[in-house]
């Protein structure tokens, strides 16, 4: 509606118009007013402890520059990668039995079901005492966000193939290799690849938590540094630099599932 | 030939063919009959594996704390000692269904999720109402919320308790944060999944804008905004938790943490088991709620799920 009020103009507008797509020129307006909001907002004195737009540029280099930042990054993303690689090695392994036996899920599952609505959070405390380190501590938090997601869809996914395939791959003589990696696997990789990208969002949550509590080194560490020493643009880096972090490896997360599953491509 | 002629025979000894239909397992069982309702679940072989499979869980965790305890394992108590704690009258560690005090925490932590699950209902689905439906708000709010989205909640947490005037208002704020992005999605989703046809039938049939919100993008996006409101209960008590442990003074979370600084190890798993038995008792809410208010779409499914 907005193209058809507007596109009438002079031709120099068209051709600005055909340069530039609406959603790019609205999103930047919408990027754009939400950096002048905020930054009015220091100017007029509401949030006044917040760190205006231009102060967090300009702190960027000097917080990237402090030592440890790259460190933190390193410490942080291996503690995700660990903990997000055991759970889904554990959950791929726990899902698939429980899916191709019913009488494991039979005894199986309502345990699951009943530490599944534990947060993993409340689990920290715990784990503090139980692990010997502070680093297993993490992993074992990031492994139990991620866990949870990937079994259960994995788990969903398996239910969802529809029987007929299974029972088309028999009737054309499929063993149970060939059931399991012609059938199963495309069938539930859909599926699993939703839960993996759940988990990673969930495993970066996690560790950010854990390392406020309990680290010496990691980015949920390093903010928290920052708001023990009252620096306030250190904190809006930290949280940039999470959010940074958590987008990255989504995007990781994406790409590995478009090229494990080329046949969705099209979608 | 003989195993007809011996079922037959015993068949007639007690008491007719319709007596044993009726003991047998595959009988339905009349309304109101509560004892054949639980001899028949009883059978059911689902119970019976879900009932193994607790009594390893239980018989293992007893085994490891409290025969032969490996290295570490002395910091779970035994199951028996802390389902005894939860019941005692006289807790060690002074919390038990007969304290106060436990209830005291649930019911802030309960405040606190629903507060901010209502904020962020009433702010997020109206906000992904907006996206979904207008494509100006649509191109200028989308690119916000898809930059603010990915910064987990918990990393706010030292901002807000910083910026915000009490820390109630912080732990609030860091509950909500999540459940409004997943209820923002989720509305917004919801919206976009309406046919266009809808839309150029309710503008046929002369329908205002408000007419359309009403009939059109609400009752459309409902399956998808209860989905949302599932997830975000979810995330809700998950952040809650993290907030409660970071920053509260009171609270399940704060139970916990306060369990670990006390070495009072039966209040640890109180309260993780209680943030379980809620956090899934209000998803389960949530859950009734939906299938009251879109019987058409639970009935359009064909009566389950």
């Amino acid at each position: 509606m907005t193209e058809v009020h507007t596109g009438g103009g002079r031709a120099a507008e068209r051709v600005v118009r055909a340069l530039r797509d609406p959603v790019l020129w609205q999103g930047a307006i919408g990027i754009a007013s939400f950096f002048v909001v905020w930054q009015v907002l220091k100017w007029i004195g509401l949030f006044a402890l917040l760190p205006g737009p231009v102060d967090v540029v300009r702190a960027v280099p000097q917080q990237m520059e402090q030592e440890g930042y790259w460190l933190s990054w390193l410490a942080s993303s291996r503690r995700v990668f660990l903990g997000f690689l055991v759970a889904a090695i554990l959950a791929i392994s726990i899902g698939v039995s429980m899916g191709m036996s019913r009488k494991l899920r039979m005894a199986g599952f309502p345990i699951l079901e009943v530490l599944r609505p534990i947060p993993p959070l409340a689990w920290l405390p715990l784990s503090i005492l139980f692990w010997p380190s502070p680093e297993a501590t993490m992993v074992f938090l990031t492994f139990l966000g991620a866990f949870f997601p990937i079994f259960i869809n994995i788990l969903a996914g398996i239910d969802r193939i529809d029987i007929r395939y299974i029972q088309a791959a028999r009737s054309l003589g499929a063993g149970q290799a060939t059931l399991f990696w012609r059938v199963m696997v495309p069938g539930a990789l859909p599926a699993l690849f939703t839960g993996l990208s759940i988990a990673i969002g969930i495993t970066w949550e996690v560790v950010i938590a854990a390392e406020m509590a309990s680290a010496q080194l990691g980015l949920g560490y390093l903010t928290w540094n920052a708001y023990m020493s009252q620096s306030l643009v250190g904190i809006v880096v930290g949280m940039l630099s999470i959010g940074v972090a958590g987008m990255v490896s989504s995007g990781i997360m994406g790409w590995i599932g478009r090229n494990a599953m080329p046949w969705r491509r099209g979608r | 030939m003989a195993v007809t002629n011996s079922s037959l025979g015993a068949a007639q000894v007690d008491g007719g063919y319709d007596a044993r239909l009726r003991a047998s397992p595959d009988w339905p069982v009349q309304a109101g009959d509560w004892r054949a309702r639980l001899r028949k679940a009883s059978r059911a072989q689902a119970l019976r594996y879900a009932l193994l499979g607790f009594g390893i869980f239980f018989g293992l965790w007893y085994l490891l704390t409290a025969v032969i305890v490996p290295p570490r394992f002395n910091y779970i108590p035994n199951p028996a000692l802390l389902f005894g704690q939860w019941i005692s009258e006289v807790p060690q560690y002074g919390i038990s269904v007969f304290i106060p005090e436990y209830y005291g925490h649930i019911w802030v932590s309960v405040l606190r999720v629903y507060t901010a699950f209502a904020i962020s209902v009433g702010v997020g689905a109206p906000l992904g109402i907006l996206l979904g439906w207008s494509r100006f708000g649509r191109n200028t709010l989308f690119p916000v919320v898809e930059m603010l989205r990915p910064i987990p909640p918990l990393a706010w947490v030292p901002l807000a308790v910083l910026a915000l005037p009490e820390t109630e208002m912080a732990v609030i704020f860091v509950t909500l944060l999540a459940s409004f992005f997943a209820t923002v999605l989720n509305t917004y989703l919801g919206v976009r999944s309406i046919p266009e046809t809808y839309f150029r039938a309710a503008a046929c049939l002369g329908y205002r804008r408000v007419d359309v919100l009403r009939r059109v993008v609400i009752p459309g996006a409902l399956p998808f905004i209860f989905t949302g409101l599932q997830i975000a209960m979810g995330v809700a008590w998950f952040s809650l938790v993290g907030g409660e442990l970071i920053a509260g003074r009171s609270g399940l979370g704060y139970l916990i943490l306060d369990g670990y600084t006390q070495l009072a190890l039966p209040n640890i798993f109180i309260g993780m088991i209680t943030l379980g038995v809620l956090g899934w008792a209000s998803s389960a809410l949530i859950r009734k709620v939906g299938e009251l208010m879109m019987a058409w779409h639970v009935k359009g499914q064909g009566g389950g799920a």
